[in-house]
């Protein structure tokens, strides 16, 4: 009875050992899918980001169409050129008297860009304070010109018979975006382009160039950034302003967007 | 538990050991091959939806509009809202600067995974959502926007979960197939040795005889056949033993019977002279037969202590020479031939040396002698002796009455005797042979006798040749 007892027990353990070793790869699926939850890990073929260049974005086409009309110099209707005919380009008055005498509105707009400059952390706000503070002092006149190609050129004269240009603005017309700006004020303020130039980098959403660097080596190197997908340069400059005549000393600050090569440049 | 019920269960156990991780690494290896498969079909999904959004961005970048929050909402949403509710893709849309705070721009995966469950940019991950299973993958787009897209997984854990049904199937199916023939293959396996069990029994009950007559060419054959080797081997020690057993009692039967018949004479003419005054010739007679029969108690006794000692103790023997054992024994025969007609031994020296013991091998001669004597009353023995090889053949041979063949066998047998009412009046014992036999074989050798009824008897003791000393050369 014993030996039938014992027998029957092993029986048992030897059926109760065969279920869960059959049972083996549930147990190996469990594990396994246990380990895959939650598991972060690369992917094999990662998407490769598109790589823009300055022609990918509208604002430095349209830069880079200007200084290809302007270095043609034409400016009659058609030109045929190597690649065919091309449409003509009429470039913007420089000069007061080629301008356009702005009215309020076109004023109101001159202050609304500067804001949005002062709001992105590009035009310091002791600039931006500057400015309006001679413009309402010598209630200076602003005229304005465009170009074929809609940049919008912003001029604001103060002084004595307006003979100080204090403000000088390019503005594209549809994108509402600077691409240059020039100030010229009685008194100078401190500037921090480390900090003015990426904030206008994003201002202008250019950013997706995705290699905006310092360009070292250059005489940009403290006050510029350089994108080599983009063939572009940004500067933001401030200082003593010999440019502007009057025999009264006067600081500039300088906001500059235009295509370049820096390998050219070197 | 029997040996073939262990033999199953272990067959079973490594059977479903091996068959099931086995069967596990190759169901893993195909899951991971689906999952791999899966794998690339939803990163090339991936990429083409991260390929359509820059190119959007790109797209408005081109044409100078803005690229918001709001747009790629509206755009993602008709690019990626999921038409059906069991859509196998989902997908989200951060920008850097508000993944953290404000959320998604747009986003239609499950509400339970947070920020920090999603990959990193070129990353993937395994994330839970219910019952199902979704392989998220992140990328990082232009403008610091991050797209993540979702696919699922359940096609590819049902497809895993088929197979893991069909393989437990299978398996229930091998287990069971491997016990039916595993209980088959023990049963047969074990079969001899339960025969080899059951006639080991049988043996123990008595039956010698029986043999298992099991002959194939694995190790259980070995064995049956060492079995029965053993069981023929019993058999004979077991038949010696009986054969031993029956000697004994013949010769306690024999023995008791020739101490009795001498003892019946001496006491009954001791009782005579008791009882009656005979006359000197009577007395004489009286005890010459009680001279007589004590002399056959005295020589009876004498050789029984010769071959108690001669089974008792290991002979040393050294080198004789086998003239001078044959000229005593002629010697000491003299008396025994004389009694028996005068008979003559013929003697051929031959200066052979043998390995004996010289008192004993004298007495082997003497007992031959006196024998061959008693067989033929007056007629002439020969004694010879020849050199063959490393062995000496000693030949004492007689014209007498010669032994019949049916009883050559037996005359070695202690108080055999052939013809006992001659041998007793000769003075026989029946133990002369029964002692011949004996020193023959203490001396290595044998005893062969060859005998015709009516023509006489030769008998042979082998002994070893030696080799002559050198002084006794010199002498």
């Amino acid at each position: 009875m014993k030996l039938k007892a014992k027998r029957g027990l092993l029986l048992a353990v030897c059926a109760a050992a065969i279920v869960p070793l059959a049972a083996i790869p549930l147990g190996w699926f469990a594990l396994t899918d246990a380990a895959l939850v939650g598991q972060r890990q690369n992917q094999e073929t990662p998407y490769t980001s598109l790589v823009p260049t300055g022609n990918d974005y509208y604002l430095l086409r349209q830069l880079n169409t200007r200084v290809k009309l302007a270095e043609r110099g034409a400016t009659g209707p058609l030109y045929d050129s190597e690649s065919g005919m091309e449409g003509m380009y009429l470039s913007g008055a420089t000069y007061a008297e080629g301008m356009i005498y702005a009215d309020s509105d076109m004023q109101a707009y001159q202050d609304e860009v500067l804001k949005t400059l002062v709001d992105g952390g590009v035009l310091p706000q002791a600039w931006y304070d500057q400015v309006k503070e001679e413009i309402d002092y010598w209630a200076g006149s602003t005229y304005y010109s465009t170009d074929t190609l809609g940049f919008v050129r912003l001029m604001t004269f103060v002084g004595e018979s307006s003979s100080t240009c204090l403000l000088n603005m390019e503005v594209d017309s549809l994108t509402g975006k600077v691409v240059a700006l020039w100030i010229s004020a009685e008194q100078g303020h401190e500037i921090d382009p480390t900090a003015a130039l990426p904030a206008w980098v994003e201002l202008n959403e250019l950013d997706g160039l995705g290699d905006w660097s310092v360009p070292v080596g250059t005489d940009y190197e403290e006050s510029g950034l350089y994108s080599e997908n983009g063939q572009v340069l940004m500067t933001c400059a401030a200082g003593d302003d010999n440019y502007t005549t009057g025999g009264q000393r006067r600081f500039y600050f300088s906001l500059m967007l235009g295509p370049y090569t820096r390998e050219v440049s070197q | 538990m029997r040996f073939s019920e262990k033999l199953v269960c272990t067959i079973l156990l490594v059977v479903v050991t091996f068959f099931a991780l086995g069967g596990s690494a190759l169901l893993y290896g195909d899951f991971r091959d689906r999952l791999s498969a899966s794998a690339v079909q939803e990163q090339n999904r991936h990429s083409m939806v991260c390929y359509t959004l820059e190119n959007e961005i790109l797209t408005l970048h081109r044409q100078g509009e803005a690229v918001t929050g709001e747009v790629l909402e509206n755009f993602c949403a008709e690019l990626l809202e999921p038409q059906d509710p069991n859509s196998v893709q989902l997908a989200a849309l951060y920008h850097t600067e508000r993944a953290d705070g404000e959320g998604a721009v747009y986003s239609s995966l499950p509400a339970v995974w947070g920020t920090n469950d999603l990959p990193g940019s070129g990353q993937d991950v395994v994330l839970r959502s219910g019952e199902s299973l979704w392989r998220v993958y992140g990328t990082d787009l232009l403008d610091g926007w991050t797209l993540y897209t979702a696919y699922d997984l359940s096609e590819v854990f049902a497809a895993r979960s088929r197979s893991l049904r069909r393989f437990l199937l299978l398996e229930a199916a091998v287990v069971i197939g491997a016990a039916v023939a595993a209980l088959l293959f023990s049963r047969r396996l074990t079969r001899p040795l339960a025969l080899l069990n059951q006639a080991s029994r049988r043996i123990a009950e008595g039956d010698y005889a029986l043999r298992t007559g099991l002959r194939t060419d694995d190790e259980i054959g070995q064995l049956s056949e060492s079995f029965d080797t053993m069981a023929a081997a019993v058999q004979d020690k077991v038949a010696a033993l009986e054969l031993s057993v029956q000697q004994r009692e013949d010769f306690m039967g024999a023995f008791t019977h020739e101490l009795k018949t001498p003892m019946t004479g001496i006491l009954g003419y001791a009782d005579l002279l008791r009882r009656m005054q005979p006359d000197p010739e009577e007395q004489r007679e009286a005890a010459g037969a009680i001279y007589h029969e004590a002399h056959r108690l005295e020589s009876l006794s004498v050789k029984l202590l010769q071959l108690l000692h001669l089974d008792e103790e290991e002979l040393a023997l050294e080198p004789l020479p086998l003239d001078k054992a044959v000229e005593r024994a002629v010697h000491a025969a003299r008396p025994a031939l004389v009694q028996n007609g005068g008979a003559v031994v013929e003697t051929f020296p031959t200066g052979l040396w043998v390995m004996g013991d010289a008192d004993l091998l004298c007495d082997l001669v003497l007992n031959l002698i006196t024998n061959a004597a008693k067989a033929g009353p007056g007629g002439t023995i020969t004694v010879t002796a020849q050199q063959a090889g490393k062995t000496v053949l000693l030949r004492v041979r007689d014209h007498g009455c010669g032994i019949p063949a049916d009883q050559l066998a037996r005359v070695t047998e202690p108080f055999y005797m052939v013809d006992k009412s001659r041998a007793r009046k000769q003075g026989g014992s029946g133990l002369g042979l029964a002692l011949c036999s004996r020193i023959a074989q203490a001396h290595g050798g044998t005893l062969p006798i060859e005998s015709e009824p009516g023509k006489g008897t030769a008998v042979t003791i082998t002994l070893q040749a030696a080799c002559q000393p050198e002084e006794e050369g010199a002498q």
